[in-house]
C-alpha cells in the first residue's frame, strides 16, 4: 500500500510532534496507543494491510495522530516486508518439505515393491504435518515436528504392512508368474491340500481292503469252526456217547486202532503171497464186521484232522451210500486176490474216510516238490472216491512234514550216454487192425474168426511168419532197411500212407497223394456215410452187441480200397485180403 | 490169467505193437504223491504174467508209450517232467537210453504216432504239450494253450498230423501240427476231462471221460453236441479208450475200480461189460491192438490184469 508506505516513510522521517495531524488532535491517549500497537503487533494483524489496521484503528476511535503513534512505535513491515510473512511460512513449509523429502523416500523405502495401492493414507501424515508445521513456529521446533513426523510416518507404515503386506504379496506373486516359496506352517493355500487329500484317501482305502481281509478271512475261520463242531457233535452222536471228551480224539483212537489192526493182520497174511488161499473165513468174516461199523462211524466228515492239509480236504464229503456198499461187495472179491489183505483190510475200513475232491486235487497238491495251486472247477462237484487208507496216510505224513519210509534216494535214472544210438530195430511195424480192416469186410475171418484169443493168436503167428518170409520179396520195404536205426528216415510204407514214401520231416506238410484224392493227411475229411458193412466178429464179442468194426465210412477205408482197385486191378479182394494180412505193408502191392 | 503184482502202485498199462504178449505198466511209489517209479515189461506166458525187464526211477512214472518203430523203445513219463527213453535190447546200466527234460511239471500222458511212427507227444501238468523224435535232442513242438493240466493226448489213428489233448480246464482240444492254434476248442465237460480217445474206424468220433463221471461221444464236426453220453461209472472216469478192431465199442476205467466196455451205438443200454476185478481205483487200460479183444488193466492195488473181453478177469 503505497499510502502507507509512504504515510510510514514520511512519518519516519519527520517526527511525530512536528508533524501534527491535521485531522487528529495533538494529544494521545496511552491506553488506545497500547491497545493499537499490541493490535499491531499481533502476527495475524501483520500480515494484513496498513489501510485496513488504520481503518479498524479508526473504527476504535483512535485519533489520526494515535493512530501515527501507533504505527511509529510497532515498526511496520515495508511493503516489502509484507512477502516476509509470506517468506518466513515460505521458508517454513520449505523447511518442512525438506524434511518430508527426508522422510519420503524412507517411506518410499519401506514400501519398495510396491506398485500399486500405495498407502495413500501414508502419505497423509506427512501432508497433514506439513501443515502442521506451517502452523507453528520456526525452526527449533522443526526438530522435534520432523522427529515426529518421522516417528508417526513410520509407526503408520509398519501397521499398514501388516494389514496389507499379505494381498500385496499375493499380487506380487502372480506377476511374478506363480513361482510361490513353499507354505509356510500356518496352512495356506488350497493346491498343497490336496497330494495330502489324495494320499490319506489311498492311505484309508488300504486300511478298508485289509479290514475286508481280515474279515472274510475270519468268516472262514468261523465257517470252519462250525464244521468242525458240526462234524464233532455228529462224531458224537454217532458215537452213541462213547463218553470221551473231545470227539476229535474218539475219531483218532479209532484210526490208530485201525492202523495197529491193519498191521497185525498184514503180519498174518503177508507169509503167502502168492497162496492164493483165501483168507480164513473166521478172519474175513471179523474183519467184515469190523468194517461195516468203521464205516459207520467213521462217515462223517473229518474236516478236524485235514483242515490244513492241502486242498483236497476241503470239507471233506462222505459218500454215505457207496461206502458199505463198496466195503461189502468187495469184501468177496478180496478173497480171490493174491494177498494183500493188509493193505486192503485197511483200505476198506478206511475208505469212509475221504475228503478229497477229485483229480489234480490229490495229484497236484500231494507233490509237494512240484505244487501248483490249481483253480480247479471240479472242486465243488461230484463226490470225490474214497481214497485208499494208505494213501491218507501217505498225506498226514507229508502234512506233518515226515517223508514216507522206503524212497530211495540212489536212483540214478540220468542216461549214461545220452548220445547212444537207439538199438536196431528187428521187427517190422505192424500195420493197425483199422488200416487193415478197411479193405473190406473179410478180413476180419482170418483174424478174429474163430472167436478166443488163442485162436486169434495162431493165426497171427502165421500172418506173421509168411509176412516175414514174402517182405524180402515185395522190394517195396527191405529188411536191411528196417534194420536201420530209426535215424536215418527209412523209406518203408507203414501202409498207413496212400503214398509209399515216407516224408522226410515231421512238418512236412503230407501232399494229397495222387492215389487219395480224398484224403488230406490231418484233415478230417467228411465220412462217407456209416457203413452197413458188418464184420463177422459177432462170434468174438459174444453176441455182444457190435456193428460194423471195419468202419467201411473212414475215408481211409476208401482211400486203401481205391488204391487198392486201381493197383490190383481186377484182382479179387480175397487175394488182396490174404496180401494184406500177410504183410500189412504197401498199397496196391501185387499178391505174390 | 492171474494178475501180476507190482512192486508200486500202478498208472498205466501198454501193450507192444510189435509183440503180442508183452506189455508195459508204468508205476509209482506211495500212489504217485512222492517217491520213486519203477517202470516193468511184462510178459504174458503160459503160466501168466511174469516180469521181463525192469527199471527204477528217481520220481514216480504215469504213463509209458511204445515206439511204433522200434520194438526195443519205450517211453516214460515221469513225475519230475522227464521223459526217459528206455532201451530194451540194451543191459540195465545201458539205461535209460534218454532223458527228455522239459516239462516244468509232471508228465502225465505219453502217446506215441501211429500213423507216421516216429514222433510221440507229451501232455503235462504245465498246461502244455511237447512233440517229440528220438533222433533230436529237443522237442520240436510246443503246444500250450490249455489254461490248466493236461491229462491226455492222443494222435488221430488216420491222420498224422492231427491229435486231440484233454485238459483240467474242462475242453478238448484238437489240434492239426501244420496250425499253430487248435483247430476245434470242445468244452466238453463242466468238469474236468480226464481222458480222451479217437475212434479208430470213424477218425471223427471221439470219446471223452470226465470227472462228472460221464463219458461222451462227439463227432467233432458237430461239437456242439455229443452224440452219446454214456453213465454208469460211480466216479470219476480215468481212461476212455475205443477198440482197435470195433468201431462203436468203448472201454473204460474208473475211480469206481471197475472197467467197464460199452458200445455207444446201442440203442439201449449201452453198457456191454463190468468188470470190477480192481480193488482200488483202475488207473491204467489198454486193448492189445495185435489181439483182437485182449485188454489189460492196472490199478492203485498193484495189480495187473490181461483178459480177453469176453472173460473174467481173475480166470486163470
Amino acid at each position: 500500500m503505497s499510502d502507507g508506505g509512504d504515510d510510514r516513510a514520511d512519518g519516519g522521517a519527520s517526527s511525530p510532534h512536528d508533524t501534527p495531524a491535521p485531522s487528529a488532535p495533538a494529544v494521545l491517549r496511552e491506553d488506545q496507543l497500547t491497545n493499537a500497537v499490541a493490535f499491531l503487533s499481533h502476527p495475524k494483524v501483520r500480515s494484513s494491510s496498513a489501510a485496513s489496521k488504520r481503518e479498524f484503528l479508526q473504527k476504535k476511535g483512535l485519533t489520526q495522530a494515535e493512530i501515527e503513534e501507533a504505527f511509529r512505535r510497532v515498526p511496520q513491515p515495508p511493503p516489502g516486508q509484507e512477502p516476509q510473512p509470506a517468506a518466513l511460512p515460505a521458508a517454513a513449509p520449505s523447511a518442512v518439505a525438506s524434511t518430508l523429502q527426508h522422510l519420503q523416500p524412507q517411506p518410499l523405502v519401506t514400501y519398495a515393491g510396491q506398485q500399486q495401492g500405495g498407502p495413500a493414507g501414508g502419505y497423509m501424515p506427512p501432508g497433514q504435518h506439513m501443515q502442521m508445521m506451517q502452523q507453528q513456529p520456526q525452526q527449533g521446533v522443526r526438530w522435534t515436528q520432523a522427529v515426529l513426523g518421522a516417528g508417526f510416518v513410520a509407526a503408520s507404515a509398519y501397521a499398514a504392512k501388516s494389514l496389507v503386506w499379505p494381498y500385496v504379496e499375493g499380487a506380487y506373486y502372480n506377476w511374478r508368474g506363480h513361482v510361490r516359496p513353499p507354505p509356510r506352517p500356518v496352512d495356506n493355500g488350497e493346491p498343497s491340500a490336496s497330494p495330502t487329500a489324495a494320499a490319506t484317501q489311498a492311505v484309508a482305502e488300504a486300511i478298508a481292503a485289509q479290514t475286508s481281509e481280515l474279515r472274510s478271512s475270519i468268516d472262514s475261520i468261523k465257517q470252519l469252526v462250525e464244521a468242525l463242531e458240526t462234524s464233532q457233535r455228529v462224531a458224537s452222536a454217532a458215537d452213541g456217547g462213547a463218553g470221551v471228551g473231545s470227539d476229535g480224539l474218539t475219531v483218532t483212537d479209532l484210526r490208530q486202532e485201525l492202523r495197529s489192526f491193519a498191521e497185525s493182520l498184514h503180519e498174518l497174511a503177508s507169509p503167502a503171497p502168492n497162496a492164493a488161499a483165501a483168507p480164513p473165513p473166521k478172519l474175513e468174516s471179523e474183519l467184515g464186521e469190523i468194517k461195516t461199523l468203521l464205516a459207520e462211524l467213521l462217515r462223517s466228515p473229518r474236516s478236524s484232522g485235514e483242515a490244513h492239509s492241502p486242498p483236497p480236504a476241503k470239507g471233506g464229503m462222505a459218500a454215505d451210500a457207496a461206502t458199505p456198499a463198496s466195503v461189502a461187495s468187495a469184501l468177496p472179491q478180496r478173497t480171490e486176490a493174491a494177498a494183500s489183505s493188509a493193505g486192503v483190510n485197511g483200505s476198506a475200513a478206511e475208505q469212509a474216510q475221504h475228503g478229497e475232491a477229485e483229480q489234480p486235487e490229490h495229484h497236484t497238491p500231494q507233490r509237494p516238490a512240484q505244487q501248483q495251486a490249481p483253480p480247479s472247477p471240479g472242486a465243488e462237484t461230484p463226490v470225490p472216491p474214497p481214497h485208499p487208507a494208505s494213501y491218507m496216510q501217505v498225506l498226514e505224513m507229508l502234512e506233518k512234514g515226515q517223508t514216507p519210509p522206503g524212497i530211495r534216494t540212489d536212483i540214478d535214472d540220468k542216461p549214461p550216454n545220452p548220445n547212444a544210438s537207439p538199438p536196431p530195430s528187428k521187427m517190422k511195424p505192424r500195420p493197425k487192425p483199422w488200416e487193415r480192416g478197411a479193405r473190406g469186410s473179410g478180413i476180419d475171418s482170418g483174424l478174429g474168426g474163430g472167436g478166443g484169443s488163442s485162436s486169434s493168436l495162431a493165426s497171427l503167428g502165421a500172418a506173421a511168419e509168411t509176412a516175414e518170409a514174402a517182405a524180402p520179396a515185395e522190394g517195396q520195404v527191405a529188411a536191411a532197411e528196417q534194420g536201420l536205426p530209426p535215424v536215418q528216415p527209412a523209406a518203408y510204407a507203414p501202409g498207413s500212407f496212400p503214398s509209399p514214401k515216407r516224408a522226410s520231416s515231421i512238418f512236412e506238410a503230407v501232399a494229397p497223394a495222387p492215389e487219395s484224392p480224398h484224403i488230406f493227411a490231418g484233415r478230417l475229411s467228411p465220412v462217407r456215410g456209416s457203413s452197413g458193412l458188418g464184420r463177422s466178429d459177432s462170434g468174438v464179442l459174444g453176441g455182444g452187441a457190435s456193428g460194423s468194426a471195419t468202419g467201411g465210412s473212414s475215408t481211409f477205408a476208401a482211400i486203401l480200397a481205391a488204391a487198392q482197385d486201381r493197383a490190383t486191378g481186377a484182382a479179387p479182394l480175397t487175394a488182396s485180403q490174404e496180401g494184406s494180412v500177410a504183410e500189412g505193408s504197401g498199397i496196391g502191392r501185387p499178391v505174390v | 490169467m492171474p494178475g501180476f503184482r507190482t512192486r508200486f502202485q500202478g498208472y498205466a498199462v501198454r501193450f507192444s505193437p510189435f509183440e503180442e504178449g508183452k506189455l508195459a505198466v508204468a508205476t509209482s511209489q506211495n500212489f504217485g504223491i512222492i517217491g520213486n517209479g519203477c517202470q516193468h515189461v511184462l510178459q504174458m506166458g503160459p503160466n501168466g504174467i511174469s516180469e521181463w525187464r525192469s527199471f527204477d526211477t528217481a520220481d514216480g512214472l504215469y504213463d509209458c508209450a511204445w515206439s511204433e518203430e522200434n520194438e526195443n523203445i519205450l517211453v516214460s513219463a515221469s513225475g519230475d517232467g522227464s521223459i526217459k527213453v528206455w532201451d530194451l535190447a540194451a543191459p540195465p546200466e545201458a539205461n535209460p537210453l534218454r532223458s527228455f527234460e522239459e516239462h516244468t511239471h509232471e508228465v502225465y500222458s505219453l502217446h506215441w504216432n501211429q500213423v507216421r511212427r516216429d514222433c510221440f507227444l507229451s501232455g503235462s501238468w504245465d498246461d502244455t504239450i511237447k512233440l517229440w523224435n528220438l533222433t533230436a535232442p529237443g522237442s520240436l513242438r510246443t503246444f500250450a494253450e490249455h489254461t490248466y493240466c493236461v491229462y491226455a493226448a492222443q494222435w488221430n489213428p488216420a491222420a498224422a498230423d492231427v491229435f486231440l489233448s484233454a485238459s483240467g480246464d474242462c475242453t478238448v482240444k484238437v489240434w492239426d501240427l501244420r496250425q499253430a492254434r487248435p483247430t476245434l476248442s470242445l468244452a466238453a465237460h463242466r468238469y474236468e476231462v480226464l481222458s480222451a480217445d479217437w475212434c479208430k474206424y470213424n477218425d471223427c468220433i471221439i470219446a471223452t471221460g470226465s470227472v462228472d463221471k460221464s463219458i461222451k461221444v462227439w463227432d467233432v464236426r458237430m461239437p456242439e453236441r455229443e452224440l452219446a453220453t454214456l453213465l454208469g461209472h460211480t466216479y470219476a472216469v480215468r481212461r476212455v479208450l475205443f477198440s482197435p478192431h470195433s468201431e462203436t465199442l468203448v472201454a473204460s476205467c474208473s475211480y469206481d475200480m471197475t472197467v467197464r466196455l460199452w458200445d455207444y451205438a446201442a440203442p439201449e443200454d449201452a453198457l456191454v461189460r463190468l468188470w470190477d476185478h480192481h480193488s482200488e481205483f483202475a488207473v491204467g487200460l489198454d486193448w492189445s491192438p495185435l489181439v483182437e479183444g485182449l485188454l489189460a488193466s492196472c490199478g492203485w492195488d498193484e495189480m495187473t490184469y490181461c483178459w480177453h473181453m469176453n472173460a473174467d478177469p481173475r480166470a486163470t
